[in-house]
């Protein structure tokens, strides 16, 4: 964690906001249990701007919706704001069969009654946690509306038949949204009224080199660079329709380069981690294409690493 | 996003340019390809570069005026490879894989000209050839002993620099024009096809365009023609003729001729007729044909055949017969090259709807289980055991086709539709084939009116993985959805009797404008029949959609038309439709309608 805050200190993040976000957690220190959940994310989200929208949104006691296209960052950011403010993180992956019972809780027996399961969200606001509602919009949105009491001023869960919980002071909930996936919806407006709404960019080409300088610290500079270059060239693609975003995938290309450091043929990297995600032959070689306009094939671990 | 239809490799060629030039909006004028007609990799990439470094429009404003002919492409050949020097410098430091690559262009330039036969070596110009031997050489390191000084002299020129900015790479050129081909620049650009740049000449062959499709005239189409908005034509009585229900015996011979013979024998469509072409549509006839399914359709009669038969109105019917039936061909090949041309897209789409449908139609088994005393426990029912000691609290492990669904779509092929067909074609593939892929049979039937028939042509049958016959999807005529929707219904309600499957979906891609040229019959007392448009159709369209869901048929509408048609819509399905403003919404539209059915047939089960 203090890591985390030196990593923000030098990205420039206000010092004022952190010093909040500390306060934050020294006022709602996650004890027992709720430890273990606390995130220590092997990544770190790079942007200043939306690291200073966030923590101010979350000091505000606001929930927060990340928009934004594929490889934004958007977990990668839930996950930091959970570890700068100490909290434990629920995750909860939505389809479009999730409903209350599997964001609440259900009905189960215990072999002399029947009793209720606490689901995720009822977990996470019981014990003050961070909620990621990880790809909201895949949910129908009826399915959504039992979370409106949750996340407005209300801050209540009523339990049919059970209870009615007052939602910890200290819960947030984050939810991620990608626009371009099938399957998604747009949220109405009554859940979108709950939520301040952050537009995700795309990670900007100096803090994309940062991260590969953090996470690989060995790599050589003009890979780095060729690395960087590859991932945009991929992105103007995708977004120009010539591929699908399949093959626009940061954590692939991060994956590829620990593959190569591991002894594998840049060729073979590159294919497992990023050609391979696109199912179809002729997508795979237009992608191939930009791959091998950039990154020679048989590149191995003492070509790419120092 | 759909930019510009092109071929396989032009569209891999066009890649390659766009991601070197970063700007996917050009529309470069040059591709390049081998003499053998694969993509030069290298040299399209240098296209591309070229557009980044220079100032493309004067570059290509450059080759526009430098026209063609056998000389000027010999000259646009070693412009490009001047080009080619020039921005490599400019490049490499930003690209070091660039080195590699041209290193693998020069092995590549000698391995395929060793392949090259003396003939094909003999159409080669010997100026290109030798300016590629010493560029390719010296990039290699290889000492060249065969070409003359002033070949070496010209390799010298060509050599452009880096640092040139887009007026001395002008400059240069136009010397090397000047001095070595003796020619000078014309001020006005000469009319120039789109080219592809060879290796060592411009290969023939004009880049495949998308060009805007023409609205096609069909002969057998009554009404003006006049679009009432971009995608949709509406046919106006005003300049129709209407049909003479007299007429009927005489239009069969053409029917038939133009769609096919039909798939039932007379007495079957004897019985449909009693029981379909009644009321308002007693003066009409029904044809069912799967002619357009088959691949190599046995009677079909030669288009390009002589117009026989003798007598005025045989000449006319037998001559408009034939030209339907090239225009159906020439639509059938539109429809394929579109698919051709948008085939990743297409496949795109086919994987999403099919991952979406799979998860509406799992979920739909999951509810259609059966509660039992074994099989996965259902925990929020486990109370029951104790307070009404009923132990039916687990799901029964049920197989999925006791929980068959079947799909229908219906595709209205009237003219309003003509505007669009290669898209509805597409798009319809694209929904039949995922729906192949989850196991849900659909079939696909087109649906239009003509000359008092109502004709429902399959294109494709339950179970059919390939679909092709969608292709043969056409339009041209009227709509006379009532008593298609009838027909429909009945053909269903006879699958079921064979208890084909449980659950029966219709989706119908709609206008929600029912019109035909045989008129309804005149009100009780009155004399004149009236036309088939307005209010009335629409009603009986209604009630036969009522009569559908009263049959167990879950019927839907994906429309597709004009805003002052939304209340027809409603008339007709209730809330059962679903509106498609651009046909690339159809399959997350099928998707919403699909799921409304089967929550439909949810609710029925289990109420």
């Amino acid at each position: 964690m203090k890591d985390l805050e030196h990593f923000l200190r030098e990205e420039g993040v206000s010092e004022a906001l952190l010093e909040e976000a500390a306060s934050f957690r020294l006022q709602h220190e996650a004890g027992g249990d709720d430890c273990r959940r606390v995130p220590d994310p092997p990544y770190r989200y790079y942007g200043k701007e939306v690291w200073e929208k966030a923590i101010a949104a979350i000091l505000c006691g606001e929930n927060l919706l990340l928009a934004g296209p594929k490889a934004t960052g958007k977990n990668v950011l839930a996950e930091n704001l959970a570890c700068l403010f100490g909290r434990p993180l629920w995750n909860v992956s939505f389809h479009v069969n999730a409903d209350a019972s599997y964001l609440i809780g259900s009905d189960t027996y215990d072999g002399s009654k029947v009793v209720f399961r606490p689901g995720p969200v009822y977990c996470c606001a019981q014990r003050g946690g961070f909620g990621v509602l990880d790809e909201i919009n895949m949910a129908r949105n009826e399915a959504l509306a039992v979370l409106h009491a949750t996340l407005d001023f209300r801050r209540v869960i009523d339990v049919a038949g059970y209870d009615r919980i007052q939602v910890d002071p200290a819960a947030r909930f984050i939810g991620t949204m990608n626009y371009g996936y099938a399957g998604t919806r747009d949220l109405n407006e009554a859940l979108c009224s709950r939520f301040v709404i952050l537009d995700m960019p795309l990670i900007r080409q100096e803090d994309l080199e940062k991260l590969l300088r953090d996470t690989f610290p060995d790599m050589k500079k003009t890979m780095r660079t060729q690395f960087t270059e590859l991932f945009y060239e991929l992105e103007r693609k995708a977004r120009s329709a010539e591929v699908s975003e399949r093959a626009l995938d940061l954590r692939g290309l991060l994956d590829a380069a620990a593959l190569i450091r591991k002894g594998v043929l840049s060729r073979d990297a590159l294919e497992m981690c990023i050609v391979n995600k696109t199912f179809d032959d002729y997508e795979r070689g237009l992608v191939m294409d930009v791959i091998r306009a950039r990154i020679p094939m048989d590149l191995t671990g003492k070509d790419v690493f120092e | 996003m759909i930019k510009q239809h092109y071929t396989g490799s032009s569209r891999r060629a066009m890649n390659l340019i766009w991601n070197a030039a970063g700007d996917y909006t050009w529309n470069s004028p040059f591709l390049a390809f081998h003499p053998n007609s694969d993509v030069d990799e290298y040299m399209n990439m240098v296209i591309g570069l070229s557009a980044k470094w220079l100032d493309r429009e004067r570059i290509t404003d450059f080759f526009e005026r430098l026209g063609q002919g056998p000389t000027l492409d010999e000259a646009s050949s070693l412009l490009w490879l001047g080009i080619e020097n020039c921005v490599y410098g400019k490049e490499l430091p930003d690209r070091p894989q660039l080195e590699r690559l041209r290193r693998e262009r020069a092995e590549e330039f000698f391995r395929i000209n060793g392949m090259l036969s003396e003939q094909q070596m003999s159409f080669m110009s010997i100026r290109v050839y030798d300016q590629e031997l010493l560029r390719w050489s010296s990039v290699l390191g290889r000492k060249v002993l065969s070409v003359t000084p002033g070949a070496r002299k010209l390799a010298k020129e060509l050599e452009f620099s880096p640092e040139w900015n887009t007026d001395e790479v002008l400059q240069q050129m136009e010397r090397i024009l000047k001095n070595t081909f003796h020619k000078m620049l014309p001020d006005r650009p000469r009319v120039r096809e789109p080219g592809k740049k060879g290796l060592l000449r411009t290969l023939a062959a004009n880049l495949s365009s998308g060009a805007e499709k023409s609205a096609d005239l069909l002969i057998l189409r009554k009404g003006s023609g006049s679009g009432d908005h971009k995608r949709s034509v509406h046919i106006s009585h005003s300049f129709a003729a209407e049909y003479v229900p007299e007429d009927l015996s005489s239009s069969r011979a053409y029917i038939e001729e133009s769609f096919g013979p039909c798939m039932y024998t007379d007495a079957e469509m004897e019985i449909l007729h009693r029981n379909l072409c009644t009321g308002d549509d007693a003066s009409c006839r029904l044809w069912f044909t799967d002619e357009s399914r088959k691949k190599n359709p046995g009677k079909e009669p030669d288009p390009h055949a002589p117009i026989s038969g003798e007598t005025g109105r045989q000449s006319a019917l037998t001559k408009e017969g034939r030209k339907l039936r090239l225009d159906q061909e020439k639509q059938w090949k539109r429809n394929e090259a579109y698919y051709r041309a948008h085939l990743f897209q297409i496949r795109e789409s086919i994987r999403n709807l099919s991952a979406q449908t799979d998860t509406i139609f799992q979920s739909y088994l999951r509810y259609g289980q059966i509660r039992a005393k074994r099989g996965k426990l259902e925990g929020a029912k486990a109370w029951r055991v104790n307070v009404l000691s009923d132990m039916n609290i687990f799901l029964a492990d049920s197989d999925p086709e006791d929980a068959s669904v079947s799909v229908d779509l219906l595709l209205d092929a009237s003219q309003s539709r003509m505007n669009s067909q290669e898209m509805i074609a597409s798009q319809a593939l694209v929904i039949a084939r995922s729906f192949e892929e989850c196991h849900i049979p659909v079939r696909v039937t087109q649906f239009r009116s003509l000359r008092g028939y109502t004709i429902l042509q399959r294109l494709k049958e339950y179970g059919e993985k390939s679909g092709e016959g969608i292709f043969r999807y056409y339009a041209g005529g009227w709509n006379r959805d009532a008593l298609c929707l009838k027909a429909m219904g009945y053909l269903m309600e006879e699958e079921r009797k064979k208890e084909m499957f449980q659950t029966r979906i219709l989706l119908v891609l709609t206008d929600a404008s029912p019109n035909d040229s045989v008129p309804l019959p005149p009100k009780e007392g009155g004399l004149f029949a009236r036309e088939y448009e307005g209010d009335e159709p629409v009603r009986d369209a209604g009630e036969a959609v009522r009569a559908l869901v009263s049959d167990g048929i879950y019927a839907g509408a994906l429309f597709y038309g004009a805003s002052s048609h939304l209340e027809q819509v409603h008339q007709i399905y209730g809330q059962q439709y679903v509106r498609v403003k651009t046909l690339g919404q159809l399959p997350d539209a099928v998707c919403e309608l699909l799921r409304r059915s089967l929550s439909q047939a949810q609710t029925q089960h289990t109420g």
